[in-house]
């Protein structure tokens, strides 16, 4: 009678610490599930990025996007559907997905191809940054505010907003937007703010531990008009932008 | 008459400032360019230590020709940085993309390579490693021309970057730069070894 109920116990406490066993090596309660592929494609359209059809294939990742553009020449906000796409597949890698490469193609609404893609993933990011830093959004946002105020001489162009907040999956953003009268104006101090945005926010990042993982930029004219949009992906070191073609270039290479 | 030059002093020193003042930013090109070619590498230096940049910036690199679309590689140093970093960059039809791979350390060689693949799109590679590719129609090859240069973002920027093995590539095969396209912008020059040899310098 003693041995069957010795034995309960035993296959019970087995049992019990099979369970716990992922916890205890993981550090955490709750162990986090690699994406599939549709999961990613299901979050990126959920924020609003036209994917119009997505593959796996050994490792390579195959997704197509459409442009809101009927001409050759892309939109404003394409540059930033594709940083918003790379960074989700890199976040997805980040959580187990098994995948070594992205190629991502562009059409326009004709279904023409504008541009296409190829890149190794041979990074992961840290998903720590989805948590909350240990600096809050108030004292992030005053920071970036203070160093804009003292380091820049923003010369044609105004600061109309500046907001730190997260996105949906927890990643810190960063929000500024300017308005200007029209290209020339903005010029004046144009490179000079971004060659110094940039260091500001991993100067940021470093000394405060911000953790902001995104910084957007967007720059109109006075009728709205878009002059330039720009994303950072901090964590991914990538920016992706589109500018008028009178915006200056004198904060990144052009080789002519 | 003492009046009449005081105002005038003054009226030169304005236009000096303003003249000054507009021409702060800019972007000088220096270095070698081969008329056609299916891709460009080149062994690129970082200098011996880090650069005066001032407030700026300034990057060496191989690319595609622009003007409007390009695929470029090479490594960028800007003001406030701890060391330069590799990065590629393309300009397409859907925007801009700049990518910052790892830091280069000073005095330091790494071979840059952009190459035409059978797919048409232009290749990335640093020390022969894929890094990316990308392509559009309206960056069909053979691209006119390929460039190995230094790009200077303010005429105080100090450049000294060596460019060695500076190569086109032919349909199949590499060959050395056999042009003379210099270009010296600006306040710099080139020190030229050969047509494939140099470093740009200045200011």
């Amino acid at each position: 009678m003693k041995i069957p109920r010795r034995r309960t116990i035993l296959i019970i406490g087995a049992a019990l610490v099979l369970l716990a066993l992922p916890g205890i090596l993981f550090g955490s309660g709750v162990m986090a599930q690699p994406d599939d592929l549709s999961t990613v494609v299901d979050r990126l359209i959920t924020q609003g990025v036209p994917v119009v059809s997505s593959a796996n294939s050994e490792g390579q990742v195959e997704i197509t996007l459409k442009s809101a553009s009927a001409t050759e020449v892309g939109t404003p906000d394409d540059p930033l559907l594709i940083s918003r796409t790379e960074r989700e597949i890199v976040l997805a890698k980040s959580r187990g997905l098994d995948v070594q490469s992205l190629k991502l193609s562009v059409v326009n609404s004709q279904g023409e191809l504008l541009a296409t893609g190829w890149v190794p993933l041979d990074q992961t990011l840290d998903l720590a940054w989805l948590r909350p830093a240990p600096l809050e959004d108030s004292a992030a946002e005053a920071s970036v505010r203070d160093q804009i105020a003292k380091e820049t001489t923003l010369t044609g162009v105004s600061l109309d907003t500046l907001v730190v907040g997260s996105e949906a999956d927890g990643s810190r953003v960063l929000t500024l937007e300017l308005s200007t009268s029209d290209e020339k104006a903005a010029n004046q101090s144009w490179a000079d703010f971004m060659i110094r945005l940039y260091r500001m926010v991993n100067d940021t990042n470093a000394a405060q531990q911000a953790q902001i993982s995104l910084v957007r930029v967007d720059l109109s004219d006075e009728g709205s008009r878009p002059l330039f949009r720009y994303v950072y992906d901090v964590q991914r070191d990538n920016q992706s932008w589109w500018q008028a073609p009178d915006m200056t270039s004198d904060w990144f290479e052009t080789p002519s | 008459m003492l009046k009449r030059r005081v105002l005038l002093v003054g009226v030169v020193a304005l236009a000096l400032l303003l003249l000054l003042g507009s021409s702060a930013w800019a972007s000088y090109h220096v270095g070698n360019t081969r008329s056609r070619g299916y891709g460009v590498k080149a062994d690129i230096s970082t200098p011996a230590s880090a650069p005066y940049v001032g407030f700026s910036g300034q990057s060496s690199w191989v690319s595609t020709a622009g003007p409007t679309y390009w695929v470029q590689t090479g490594w960028r140093y800007y003001d406030g940085w701890s060391a330069a970093k590799s990065y590629w960059e393309y300009k397409l039809p859907t925007g801009h993309q700049l990518y910052h791979m790892s830091d280069q350390a000073w005095n330091f060689t790494r071979n840059y390579c952009i190459t035409l693949l059978d797919d048409g799109n232009w290749q990335v590679k640093v020390n022969g490693t894929p890094k990316g590719a990308w392509g559009a129609g309206v960056l069909a090859a053979p691209q006119e021309p390929v460039r190995a240069e230094s790009e200077s973002h303010a005429s105080d920027v100090e450049l000294r970057t060596w460019f060695n093995n500076v190569q086109y590539r032919g349909t199949t095969t590499w060959f050395n730069f056999n042009e003379n396209g210099w270009i010296a912008e600006g306040p710099y020059w080139v020190n030229v070894t050969y047509l494939y040899k140099y470093q740009s310098y200045g200011p």
